[in-house]
């Protein structure tokens, strides 16, 4: 129920500290333990939403490329362009950032 | 060092939303209403009433309402759960009177349903208090 209240969708305790080798994960006190905050880590207290924010920022990253000029006539760089920046300026960005201030600001604060 | 740059980002984020959306709010409030600004932003103040004044403090509330949380939460950690039951009723109470004095929302319904939604969690959090040291006998604590 916790995970799913805070966005932890995917196993990140299990790869994170593999891909970002972390070390030293020890959670502040019991409570926060239960609240499934870990450690005092940033990045694993952020779980899936960093990920999410990952495929954001890529998303940003491609209606970037598809936007460079000499692609522009292209029809199939239009629709990935399309594709890539529905709903993405600005609304996308200030949506995720209010759903999840409160688990940002707790992985942030920890 | 990948870790401590994506953190000063998110903390540059988090203190600055607030501020960006006041900002935002009262230089471009004539604005609010045409399609281009609420398809393009409008995510940041949908459903607000943006005839009253006092509507434009609800996305800022919504903001500082959890970032209060957090403090309450993670610089009372140690405090009895009491006490930090109490500080988040306070916390709730205040957004509640706001909600109930100005009504915010644009929508009739939906201004219901958001009191409804605040009772709700209010009567929560008073049941919290069942659980703490409030109760003396252990027994009927648990």
């Amino acid at each position: 129920m916790i995970e799913l209240a805070t966005y932890d969708l995917l196993p990140t305790d299990e790869f994170f500290p593999v891909m970002f080798n972390l070390k030293d994960l020890k959670p502040i006190n019991e409570r926060f333990n239960y609240l499934d905050f870990i450690s005092s880590n940033f990045l694993m207290n952020m779980g899936s939403l960093f990920l999410v924010w990952l495929i954001m920022l890529l998303q940003t990253v491609l209606y970037l490329l598809t936007s460079i000029k000499c692609w522009k006539e292209n029809k199939c760089v239009t629709r990935v362009r399309n594709f890539s920046s529905g709903g993405l300026f600005w609304t996308g960005f200030i949506e995720f950032l209010m759903q999840a201030y409160l688990e940002i600001a707790f992985a942030v604060i920890i | 060092m990948f870790s401590k740059v994506i953190f000063f980002k998110f903390v540059a984020i988090i203190v600055l939303m607030p501020v960006w959306q006041w900002i935002f709010l009262a230089t471009k409030f004539e604005k609010l209403g045409d399609p281009y600004y609420r398809e393009t932003y409008g995510s940041g103040y949908e459903g607000i009433n943006l005839n009253r004044a006092y509507s434009y403090f609800r996305p800022i509330l919504y903001y500082v309402r959890r970032a209060v949380i957090v403090a309450i939460l993670f610089l009372g950690r140690d405090l009895p759960p009491g006490i930090i039951i109490s500080l988040l009723i306070i916390n709730h109470l205040l957004n509640f009177s706001y909600d109930l004095h100005f009504k915010p929302i644009e929508s009739k319904k939906d201004q219901k349903y958001e009191l409804f939604d605040d009772i709700t969690i209010l009567a929560c959090i008073y049941h919290i208090y069942l659980f703490t040291e409030y109760i003396d006998t252990v027994d009927m604590r648990f």
